[in-house]
């Protein structure tokens, strides 16, 4: 997998990002987690391909997409060639066959080991939608869709800046938890293509990226997990009022199953140690304890704020 | 029905009249409570509530309050229930009845009527069978061990004798089990006329023999994780906890003792708790760190737990919280193999009553 250094490619990113659409973006995934807990160091590098920028609110999204866009294809950035999903749709494209705007920076060859390439999606419209859902954007090279997931605004919510670059980053605690939101149970879903190799449920990946961030947050500041059950009221708060008794109860269910199954706990330490964990050693017992940790500090403190 | 009287004692193990021959758990003028701890299934408490139904019938003057603490089942399911004794029972019946239920020590659920004198009678109830029935757990063998510790904290402290029932009271043991421990001690106490006792002299060979069944006999929990939280941390989690009484034992109480004792940081922590309930220890447990587990073997303690079964801690107040008492934070010392701080710390206390 390929090898990313958070700040070189925040960097590029930033620099490439026309400056009245920076306060838009909000890095999220992998880099952004790699750079709140690695920051400038540049031994610490993060197995991604893709770098994902959440564009918000919703309301500019188009705009500020489009701006982006522009902006970073004439700089020389240019979009995948290959496979599915790489050429632009039109106006008979349905949204849901519409290709999401992926742009490799310029000089680099996508099939380059350590190609990487930036990725933009956004919140979603209203908080009822359910599953996968795009937001049409129309460039001059043609249709293409803003991918968003019911979830995904909690990622932008109380973003911290990179003052130097003037971009947010997401907040490890509201990754984990629209990660554990999405993932109310372990879904039979497996990854297309696989991870590294090895068949994997999406549900084991998404809940081992909960455990890499858990495990990383405590290393580097221990008890922070208690912190995060009130970021995490404050989100659920902010985002779904209505539901907030039912979602905070149902958080913790994917992670309960997870810890609960040798192979699908077995299946989210394998994408632990090959991804956001690789240079730590981690071993299964200890990756195990971030989990009760999370279910215990965090879970089931959110579980108690919410209950009316 | 008659009106409470406040004055009415509350009495225990009561027999009541009737064919049917029960004892209450305890009464007070016309009230009867039935307590029932940590139900697990439906037939008990269907049981319960049926046989508190016969008693009704018999006495139909009387009112039952059934007490219900740390069930395993749901406030709705047993709300379910109730619904159903209002079809079934005649209201000259349920109109008598009460359900009451508790979780954490708080009063959670009330089925039919409970007045605001009877709530106070109910929580005094609760909390006397609540307690005795952790009591019961302990194994008679203790009892030589817990009334010599009551004895020795009673010494280091320079407090006098001790009356039979006092120490009775202090232990939550009979008085002739009290004796009979004191009879195992005679040659170290001082007897008085008015049936009280104290210690003359600090009894090293009891001591040496208390020491080297120590682990066996308190069977403390020890507990640990595979990437430890800095101790600071857990004692921060600790902060603000009421549900459980705890006392600091181990170093931190020995310091509080002995603030000079030659030991730098803190190793392990060692928790003293007044209750012995096992789903209130988890949960403590978890609020110190929900990745503790029991220790293995080769491994070393972060957390221990010891726990307290008499009803008198001899808990000291300090400004960091509890502390355990002298004895205690010495077993804890010793079990933790710091030997020349226990003995710094047995020195101190022994020089303490002598000066």
């Amino acid at each position: 997998m390929n090898e990313v250094r958070p700040w070189e490619a925040l960097e590029k990113v930033a620099m490439a990002v026309p400056e009245f659409c920076r306060e838009n973006v909000v890095i999220i995934g992998s880099l952004a987690a790699g750079y709140a807990f690695f920051g400038k160091e540049d031994i610490m590098a993060v197995r991604t391909k893709d770098i994902d920028c959440l564009l918000r609110p919703f309301d500019v999204a188009i705009d500020k997409g489009q701006a982006i866009a522009r902006q970073l294809l004439h700089a020389g950035w240019h979009p995948k060639q290959d496979g599915d999903f790489s050429q632009p749709g039109s106006e008979l494209t349905p949204d849901d066959r519409l290709p999401a705007i992926r742009l490799y920076p310029p000089g680099i060859n996508q099939n380059d080991r350590d190609a990487w390439f930036i990725e933009f999606l956004t919140e979603p419209e209203s908080t009822m939608i359910q599953g996968r859902h795009f937001t049409r954007i129309i460039l001059d090279e043609g249709h293409y869709g803003l991918p968003t997931f019911r979830y995904l605004a909690i990622t932008g919510f109380l973003p911290q800046k990179i003052e130097s670059l003037g971009i947010n980053y997401a907040r490890p605690s509201m990754m984990a938890l629209a990660n554990l939101l999405e993932h109310p149970a372990v879904k039979p879903d497996p990854i297309k293509g696989g991870f590294a190799g090895r068949a994997v449920k999406r549900s084991n990946k998404d809940l081992g990226r909960v455990l890499s961030l858990g495990y990383l947050a405590e290393d580097q500041t221990p008890g922070i997990l208690r912190n995060w059950a009130i970021d995490w009221h404050l989100a659920l708060t902010q985002f779904f009022p209505s539901e907030l008794e039912t979602l905070a109860g149902s958080a913790g269910g994917g992670l309960r199953d997870l810890l609960a199954s040798t192979d699908d706990f077995d299946e989210a330490y394998f994408t632990c140690a090959n991804g956001l964990l690789a240079s730590f050693g981690v071993d299964h017992e200890t990756l195990r304890e971030t989990g009760e940790r999370i279910l215990g500090d965090a879970v089931e403190r959110l579980e108690e704020f919410s209950q009316s | 029905m008659p009106q409470l009287n406040s004055m009415h004692k509350i009495r225990y193990e009561v027999a009541l009249p009737g064919r049917f021959k029960r004892i209450a758990d305890a009464t007070s003028g016309h009230l009867i409570f039935e307590y029932k701890a940590q139900i697990r299934d439906m037939r008990m408490f269907q049981a319960t509530v049926m046989g508190l139904a016969q008693i009704l019938q018999e006495n139909p003057e009387r009112k039952a309050i059934l007490i219900i603490d740390e069930s395993r089942i749901s406030i709705p399911r047993m709300t379910e229930e109730w619904k159903s004794y209002l079809q079934i029972f005649h209201p000259k019946i349920h109109d008598r009845l009460c359900i009451t239920a508790f979780e954490e020590d708080e009063l959670t659920l009330v089925l039919g009527n409970l007045r605001k004198e009877e709530e106070q009678l109910l929580e005094e109830v609760r909390t006397k069978l609540s307690s005795e029935q952790s009591l019961r757990k302990r194994r008679s063998a203790d009892s030589f061990l817990e009334v010599f510790r009551v004895m020795l904290v009673q010494w280091f402290r320079g407090a006098g004798p001790l009356q039979l029932k006092e120490l009775c009271r202090l232990t939550g043991f009979s008085y002739p089990t009290v004796a009979s421990a004191l009879d195992k001690m005679e040659r170290y106490l001082h007897r008085r006329s008015d049936r009280s006792a104290e210690l003359r002299e600090f009894p090293y060979e009891i001591w040496r023999k208390l020491l080297a069944g120590n682990e066996g006999i308190r069977a403390p929990i020890t507990l640990t994780s595979q990437k430890p939280r800095p101790l600071e941390l857990l004692l921060d989690n600790l902060e603000g906890y009421s549900v459980l009484k705890v006392g600091f034992g181990g170093i931190i109480g020995a310091r509080h003792y002995l603030p000079g004792i030659d030991l730098v940081g803190t190793h392990r922590l060692d928790l003293t708790l007044k209750d012995t309930r096992e789903d209130r220890i988890q949960r403590l447990i978890r609020r110190l760190d929900p990745a503790l587990k029991p220790v293995e073997i080769n491994q070393t303690p972060q957390v221990v737990i010891h726990r307290l079964f008499r009803p008198k801690t001899f808990f000291q107040e300090d400004p960091h919280g509890n502390v355990a008492d002298e004895v205690e934070c010495l077993l804890d010392l010793h079990e933790a193999r710091l030997e020349t701080q226990a003995s710094e710390l047995l020195e101190h206390l022994i020089r303490r009553v002598r000066s």
